[in-house]
């Protein structure tokens, strides 16, 4: 059975906040979504290697060249980041003292 | 004058080449469509004004005696997860609140080039995921043939558009059937492509071993032709494939799937009369009908939603508020689906629930795509129903998201396996539209269009 406290603690590490309410109710939802799963405990996959991704493609490598920057573009990208400082994205403080 | 809801691509094609209408004035007749009917149907959440200017440009064209390119002049809709350079996109959240794309996407650059014009984009699930568009940040889109039902999901506002002629034709993306279930409760045609046909670039991410691009449109013809349009592989998606497409027997099996031919919790039993039908109909055409076994197919949707939350856990995680996204909660955050499956996605990949959940999924999604090898060795192409139902009452299944899941039931094992399917339209149920999907081998698209064009007139 998963607890509110996994589910708290989940959002947490995955950085989504939740409150008391949404918390009850994700544990009654994914509950519900885990029994279901209980069903694949029933497959034999004795020696099976799993697959991650459908047509197991092989390495698609290009030339090590460097590629042209288009500063109309890289102005773009930071003009629509979340926050930015002339012509540097502005990031929230990461470490802490 | 102009039947928009009989009209197709290479027709209108044709009046542009006749000058029986102007570009301008077919932009003129859907913008009529949509201001009529979107504020009903919420399909789209903006509408391009500047296809205005597009269709004068491709009218100077015409005028100046220039040959129309391959898809000169036809009004488009686009997944509002699809990027177009210059315009803003949202992919239903409000944590794009504002976003403008930088670049075109792949599919989007080759509709570009091949002279469509883009009417607007369309209302969504939040980051593609649900089964009816509920999950939009901007409200429910409403189905064309009774207001109080769901247009289907995630690919709602495409199906939408065209079903109520508010485009000719639109694209989607399909991580679980997101083409093909809103396209069989809208009656249009929907392809989800063999998965890498078309290159991913510009398409927001859900789910990468799952997510396909493809088509929505009135015929198995349209379909085809836009497909073609926007195939390819480019640098910028690794998964990308170029592969020939396969070359067409001369006789051709189809399969129905033994697994899908009872009933069970959540299946509308009309809908299996609807396939028997389909193969009644197909039997008359001299086409023989083989059922065929697939063992480990009724453990797609358990499989599906560990392996897809588990990757949408992993892309979200891009709105950190650094490169996407100023909060991950509150107002501006994700919303209620979102969420619960970030968190599903975590719980499954955490240490020690590891092997339990997602190791175990990824093996049996191996026995699934061995199933469908096997099969295909018995028979050319399958048949199944799109969804277990037509179009369910707004509401019926938000808050029982167990339910709503299983209403992709048919569709989740092609994404699975990286199949092309295409969903066609057949018959009704209490006068609401119903769908027929086609499975073809892998780059078998042919073969879909082949068999889509026979099938698609019979209902």
């Amino acid at each position: 059975m998963i607890s509110e406290g996994e589910i708290e603690k989940l959002g947490e590490l995955a950085k989504v906040e939740l409150t008391r309410e949404e918390i009850k109710n994700y544990k009654k939802d994914i509950q519900e979504i885990l029994d279901y799963f209980e069903t694949l405990k029933k497959v034999d996959t004795e020696g099976v290697e799993p697959l991650v991704h459908p047509l197991e493609l092989v390495n698609s490598f290009r030339e090590d060249e460097a590629a042209e920057i288009i500063p109309e573009e890289s102005k773009f990208l930071v003009k629509e980041s979340p926050d930015k400082k002339g012509d540097y994205v502005k990031v929230g403080r990461v470490l802490s003292f | 004058m102009i039947d928009l809801s009989r009209l197709t691509i290479s027709q209108a094609k044709e009046f542009l080449r006749q000058r029986c209408v102007s570009a301008k004035e077919l932009v003129e007749m859907y913008f009529e469509e949509i201001k009529n009917r979107n504020n009903e149907l919420n399909a789209y959440l903006e509408v391009f004004k500047d296809a205005f200017e597009e269709a004068e440009k491709i009218d100077l064209r015409i005028k100046n005696g220039k040959e129309l390119k391959f898809l000169e002049g036809i009004p488009f809709a686009l997944k509002d997860n699809i990027l177009i350079k210059g315009k803003r996109v949202s992919a239903g959240s409000k944590i794009l609140d504002g976003y403008i794309a930088s670049y075109d996407a792949f599919a989007t650059r080759k509709l570009k080039e091949a002279g469509a014009i883009f009417l607007g984009r369309t209302n969504m699930d939040e980051f593609a995921m649900g089964s009816s568009t509920e999950n939009s940040a901007f409200g429910p889109v409403k189905n064309p043939f009774d207001l109080k039902r769901v247009a289907g999901g995630s690919s709602g506002g495409s199906a939408c558009a065209v079903a109520a002629n508010m485009a000719l034709a639109a694209l989607g993306s399909d991580t679980g059937g997101s083409i093909r279930q809103p396209s069989a409760f809208c009656g249009v045609v929907g392809l989800k492509p063999t998965y890498g046909s078309i290159s991913r670039s510009g398409l927001i991410a859900m789910a990468s071993s799952l997510d396909q691009i493809g088509p929505i449109a009135k015929t198995a013809e349209d379909a085809e032709m836009i497909f073609k349009a926007i195939k390819g592989k480019d640098p910028k998606d690794a998964t990308g494939v170029d592969r020939p497409e396969r070359p067409l027997k001369e006789k051709i099996i189809i399969g129905v799937v033994k697994e899908f031919s009872s009933g069970g919790e959540g299946i509308d039993e009309r809908i299996l009369k609807q396939i028997e039908s389909a193969s009644r109909f197909l039997d008359s055409r001299n086409f023989e009908i083989k059922e065929v076994s697939l063992p480990s197919i009724a453990y797609s949707l358990a499989c599906y939603y560990i392996i897809a939350p588990a990757e949408i856990s992993a892309n979200l995680a891009r709105y950190d508020g650094v490169r996407y996204g100023k909060q991950r909660s509150g107002e501006f955050g994700f919303g209620k689906e979102a969420k619960r499956r970030i968190i599903l996605g975590s719980y499954v990949l955490s240490a020690g629930y590891y092997d339990a959940y997602y190791g175990k999924a990824s093996k049996i999604r191996r026995l699934i795509k061995t199933d469908f090898e096997k099969v295909f060795n018995e028979v050319d192409i399958l048949m199944t129903p799109t969804a277990p139902g037509p179009a369910f009452k707004i509401g019926e299944k938000i808050e029982n998201p167990l339910a709503m899941y299983l209403s992709d039931l048919y569709t989740i094992p092609v994404n699975l396996a990286g199949l092309p399917a295409m969903s066609l339209p057949f018959g009704k149920i209490d006068d609401l539209p119903v769908g027929v999907s086609l499975i073809a081998p892998w780059f078998g698209e042919n073969l879909l269009f082949k068999m889509g064009k026979i099938l698609e007139n019979a209902g």
